[in-house]
């Protein structure tokens, strides 16, 4: 198989298309990369580059401690 | 070295609205008299994630300003908020203002069909 035509599966990261950084007051951007649980999406996932994942951590840990998203989900807790 | 912070302050929700202006006005006084006081965000009142000290909304604040790194800033907030029961919490930061540098953005390469095919 010819894999320079297969680029149909790589990832680019969301924040380098959207030319944005992550921010913790920006919740409904945060809350694309949290699971259902509240947990942060591994990047091999979430196709996040590795410079913006770790701002990404950061700004999920302050949001977390700010109460604009859960530490764990209400209904597992 | 001067910097630039941001402080989002957390009002107990189930305080009546004056009280709670009242409180925010005591806390931008105490920043325009330390600090280079810029400006105040109301977001209003949210309902919390979970659960803090029994209280479940929360009256949201963000205020920005500039000051000296060396000045310690957020360790006088948070003396300031120490004995004051109507605040949930409270975090100050330097404010993060990346530089974006213009990029061509990454368009993916199609997926060609018919050259996969070939080399099966």
């Amino acid at each position: 198989m010819n894999r320079r035509y297969n680029s149909k599966l790589k990832k680019v990261c969301w924040f380098d298309q959207n030319f944005t950084e992550p921010d913790y007051k920006d919740q409904k951007v945060i809350e694309r990369f949290i699971t259902e649980r509240g947990k942060i999406v591994p990047r091999r996932i979430s196709g996040v580059c590795s410079k913006h994942q770790k701002r990404l951590a950061v700004a999920i840990k302050r949001a977390r401690y700010l109460a604009l998203i859960p530490f764990v989900a209400e209904n597992i807790r | 070295m001067k910097q630039k912070y941001e402080s989002i302050v957390i009002f107990d929700g189930s305080l009546p609205d004056e009280t709670v202006q009242k409180q925010s006005a005591a806390f931008e006084e105490f920043l325009k008299a330390n600090t280079e006081f810029e400006r105040v965000d109301a977001w209003g009142k949210k309902s919390l994630a979970y659960v803090i000290n029994k209280k479940r909304t929360g009256a949201y604040f963000l205020y920005l300003f500039q000051d000296q790194s060396e000045k310690n800033i957020s360790g006088k907030i948070d003396k300031f908020f120490q004995l004051n029961d109507a605040v949930v919490r409270h975090l100050t930061v330097v404010r993060e203002e990346h530089k974006i540098i213009e990029r061509k953005p990454r368009i993916p390469v199609p997926f060609d069909e018919t050259s996969d095919r070939e080399d099966n």
